[in-house]
């Protein structure tokens, strides 16, 4: 299990981490999610032990990770812009990953590279983006981490190898023996995959949850009336996001599915109907609250 | 497990092994120069360039072998310390990257063990060029059937080791407190470099500004080991153009320090790597502090150099000051722009040049204003072991009797008491205290001396007993050499001769001078060691005896003045040596 404990991480005096507490626990596919500069990267980074922290501390089944080798075998981090040794192939990188994990395995390695289409001898230098995020994404998956932290897996993939990776990170997940973190803009991809979600932004964690309790706790109502109302009818309800289109109301409401439904019935409408948001409306609802907004952006 | 599975399960020993293969290439390289600069320029001369053996060994070049290896030690040394420093930059070059940054400290390994795995492959493999380049050329000697002397080679090849150690240490500090590579060299060199040029130009404040201050050699003096750089080169040089076994860098103590030095050095590097922020990758420096101190020791070092160049080393000039002033600015503001990569922080350099400034003057007002009573402070005759007097040629120890001689002289000085200033060029006095500590003093006579003291020195017993225990030395050990010059007058024809004495004469001689000497006036003295006028100059070289570099000699130069009439008339009655 990961657990990150009021953690701070600052650069000079900008705190891009303030006081985060996360729980990880094992056998997941954990998202983290946020706007761009948010400190999704640097969570990894430090979850990973190439950050040491300000303040608090992470710990990964109880122990610290910085500087811990016995921790950080069982961790693999594949940054957003991987790194190979120079004029390496995928045959070296291979050998030299083995040297340095333990538990990296060779028979998947050889099993990976029958699925995706690299040459094993071709400098991973001359290699499309593409290519390198595969070869990446090989190396990570053949070492068997327990913890596998992912920072914008997709990025750079088409959409066939994105399903490869998916049915690779779920067959990891199933089997037991794998935790993956993945951070990513991507919120389509994620919400096919995670089984939970972060939101961060400005460096805290403006909520933690499964994307089924997430789901569960936000509503997209869809509402018309015969004559269009003020919306200060609907003060009853926690809304977050409210917007007319002729006399169709939508909302994102917080709060009981029922609760909901009960409220608005209770207004008259002519129309009424509670849809589950996507992880992007959700992304989008949640951050407006904070003023990340897009239409604030604009203006 | 297998020796393979346990080395493959290991880390550090992948990491290390990785590390050897990769610095591999560079390494043939260096070998391969090593070889064309050592064997083959030596199997060159002597079967292309017709250099035979008879030439090596009949003193064609002067102690061939010694001296080949010196310039092969030389060359070798540069080639290998370049190597080094490139290895070690290049093995910590992943600091400088953010994606290669993020990678290395992702893996399973401590941060020392990172440190080690990519230091110590620079080091072993820097070492194959230094060997091979002697192991070749001892080889050709061997072969050809060239005396050696192997032992001087391996005492230059342990010291070359041993300041690599230190050196290899050192500049680790560099490479892990640094975010690029151009940034590492520049704090090499700032801190390299650049401490030992201050303390030079301190000196230079010092020795202008401070009465009494002397220079001293540079041997064992704080600039010499303010730098492992320039401590290993110096010592080196000195290896090298000496007798080997009296050299410093010789000595195993010497290299025993440098291997201890440079093994504290690289714990210090795993101390400050360990601390080091991973996110500091592609900035100039890691710590805040580092752009500081270099921008200082630059300012410092630009303020003094330019304050010179612009008044001719006068201090008190305005010149001085204003150019002083204008290099610390220029250079803060240069260096700050360097390494903030723009002039971003020009306010921040205006005030490190400020303070560069400010102890530049400090530096000044101590030496100006006596360097804390430094200029006036005059030991106690009960305080003092011993005292060494030297004045144009002349050496004189007391050690108890006479001392008050020393000390008054000493205060005479203090005082600027004295006249002529084209009398005596210096006067050095060296102090050993009864507590062990040593004072040093040097004066130039350029403006006072103290004329009374020092004649009275001059013919102080404690002068003429030393004079008769050398001529009694050379009584025993019987006559080797001997000149008596006679001072030409003007217009004279009066010339050299070589007399030959006896172990009497030697001993009459002696007592003679010492009859005499006193009777001398003041007048006389000055006369001869300005002008050399009325007066007759003896040298004389006593072998004492012989060593792996050959014979040493004792040397003794004295006046015989003119009123000395008795002692003319023995040397003159001397018989001449005999020339064929």
């Amino acid at each position: 299990m990961i657990e990150v404990i009021n953690l701070t991480k600052k650069f000079g005096n900008f705190a891009a981490l303030d006081n985060v507490s996360l729980d990880l626990k094992e056998g997941r596919i954990y998202g983290l999610v946020g706007a761009n500069g948010s400190g999704k990267s640097t969570l990894l980074r430090v979850l990973s032990g190439v950050y040491m922290c300000d303040g608090g501390e992470v710990l990964i089944d109880s122990e610290p990770v910085f500087n811990n080798p016995k921790i950080k075998e069982k961790v693999c981090y594949l940054p957003d812009t991987p790194h190979f040794v120079h004029q390496s192939n995928l045959k070296e990188m291979a050998a030299f990953y083995e040297g340095i994990y333990p538990s990296f395995s060779k028979e998947r390695f050889d099993r990976l590279m029958s699925m995706f289409p690299l040459d094993l001898n071709a400098k991973i230098s001359t290699m499309s983006k593409g290519m390198q995020r595969q070869a990446a994404l090989i190396l990570s998956l053949s070492v068997k981490p327990k913890y596998l932290l992912l920072d914008e897996a997709f990025d750079g993939l088409d959409p066939v190898m994105r399903k490869v990776l998916k049915a690779l990170l779920i067959e990891g997940i199933e089997g037991g023996e794998m935790t993956a973190v993945i951070a990513s803009h991507n919120l389509r991809e994620l919400e096919e995959l995670c089984d939970a979600v972060a939101l961060i932004h400005k460096g805290s964690v403006l909520f933690n949850d499964t994307t089924e309790s997430l789901k569960g706790n936000l509503h997209k109502v869809q509402v018309a009336f015969s004559r269009i109302p003020d919306t200060s009818i609907f003060e009853g309800l926690n809304v977050l996001h409210s917007e007319k289109s002729g006399s169709l109301i939508n909302l994102a409401v917080r709060g009981e599915k029922k609760e909901i439904e009960a409220f608005l019935n209770k207004l008259g409408p002519v129309f009424c109907e509670i849809l589950p948001p996507t992880l992007e409306e959700i992304f989008i609802y949640e951050l407006e609250v904070t003023g990340y907004d897009f239409n604030e952006i604009l203006s | 497990m297998t020796l393979t599975k346990s080395y493959r399960n290991n880390a550090f020993l992948s990491l290390l092994g990785f590390t050897f293969k990769k610095n591999l290439g560079f390494t043939l390289i260096a070998v391969l120069i090593a070889l064309l600069i050592g064997p083959f320029r030596l199997i060159r001369e002597l079967f292309l360039n017709g250099v035979t053996l008879e030439d090596y060994l009949g003193g064609y070049i002067a102690f061939p072998h010694e001296q080949d290896f010196a310039g092969l030690g030389l060359f070798l040394s540069l080639l290998v310390g370049v190597f080094f420093i490139f290895l070690i930059i290049f093995n910590f070059s992943y600091l400088f990257k953010k994606s290669s940054s993020d990678a290395f400290h992702s893996f399973p390994l401590k941060r020392s063990e990172l440190l080690l795995a990519r230091f110590i492959p620079a080091f072993v493999l820097s070492l194959i060029p230094l060997l091979v380049g002697f192991t070749g050329e001892a080889l050709v000697f061997a072969v050809c059937r060239i005396p050696t002397d192997y032992g001087s080679v391996l005492t230059i090849v342990s010291y070359i080791v041993s300041v690599m150690a230190l050196c290899g240490g050192f500049t680790l500090i560099f490479a892990v407190c640094s975010g690029t590579g151009f940034d590492t060299i520049l704090l090499m060199f700032a801190i390299g470099a650049g401490i030992p040029l201050s303390l030079a130009l301190t000196e230079s404040f010092a020795s202008e500004l401070l009465h009494g201050y002397a220079t001293g050699s540079f041997d064992f003096s704080i600039t010499a080991f303010s730098s492992p750089y320039v401590f290993a080169a110096y010592y080196l040089w000195q290896l090298l153009d000496s007798s080997t076994s009296d050299a410093f860098g010789a000595k195993w103590y010497v290299q025993v320090a440098c291997w201890a030095l440079g093994i504290a050095f690289t714990a210090l590097s795993v101390y400050i790597y360990n601390r080091r922020k991973s996110e500091a990758a592609g900035t100039p420096y890691a710590f805040r502090l580092i752009p500081f101190i270099i921008s200082l020791i630059v300012s410092f070092v630009a303020s003094i150099i330019l304050g010179i160049l612009f008044s001719g080393q006068d201090f008190l000039t305005p010149s001085f000051w204003i150019f002083a002033l204008i290099g610390s600015v220029l250079a803060a503001i240069t260096y700050g722009a360097i390494a903030s990569r723009g002039f971003k922080t020009v306010k921040k350099s205006l005030l490190i040049s400020g303070i560069a400034f400010a102890l530049v003057i400090t530096v000044f007002l101590c030496f100006a204003t006596g360097g804390f009573g430094f200029e006036t402070k005059i030991p106690k005759e009960e305080d003092i072991k011993e005292a060494f007097v030297s004045f144009s040629g002349e050496q004189v120890t007391f050690k108890e009797n006479e001392l008050a001689l020393v000390t008054t002289l000493h205060s005479d000085l203090v005082d600027g008491k004295g006249n002529s200033e084209e009398f005596l060029r210096y006067v050095n006095i060296d102090y050993t205290l009864k507590n062990g500590s040593q004072l040093h003093r040097a004066y130039n006579l350029t403006e006072s001396f103290g004329a009374d003291a020092l004649f009275d020195i001059y013919t102080s017993q404690t002068r003429i007993e030393q004079i008769k225990a050398t001529l009694n030395k050379a009584a025993a050990k019987g006559y080797l050499e001997f000149t008596y010059y006679n001072i030409p007058k003007e217009n004279s024809d009066e010339f050299n001769f070589n007399k030959t004495l006896t172990s009497t004469d030697f001993k009459t001689l002696g007592e003679l001078y010492e009859k005499e000497i006193k009777n001398i006036t003041k007048e006389e003295m000055v006369s001869a060691f300005s002008y050399h006028k009325d007066t007759r100059q003896i040298h004389l070289s006593i072998r004492e005896g012989k060593d792996e570099t050959g014979y040493r000699y004792e040397g003794m130069t004295l006046y015989i003045y003119d009123s000395m009439s008795e002692t003319v008339e023995f040397l003159e009655n001397l018989p001449n040596v005999k020339t064929e």
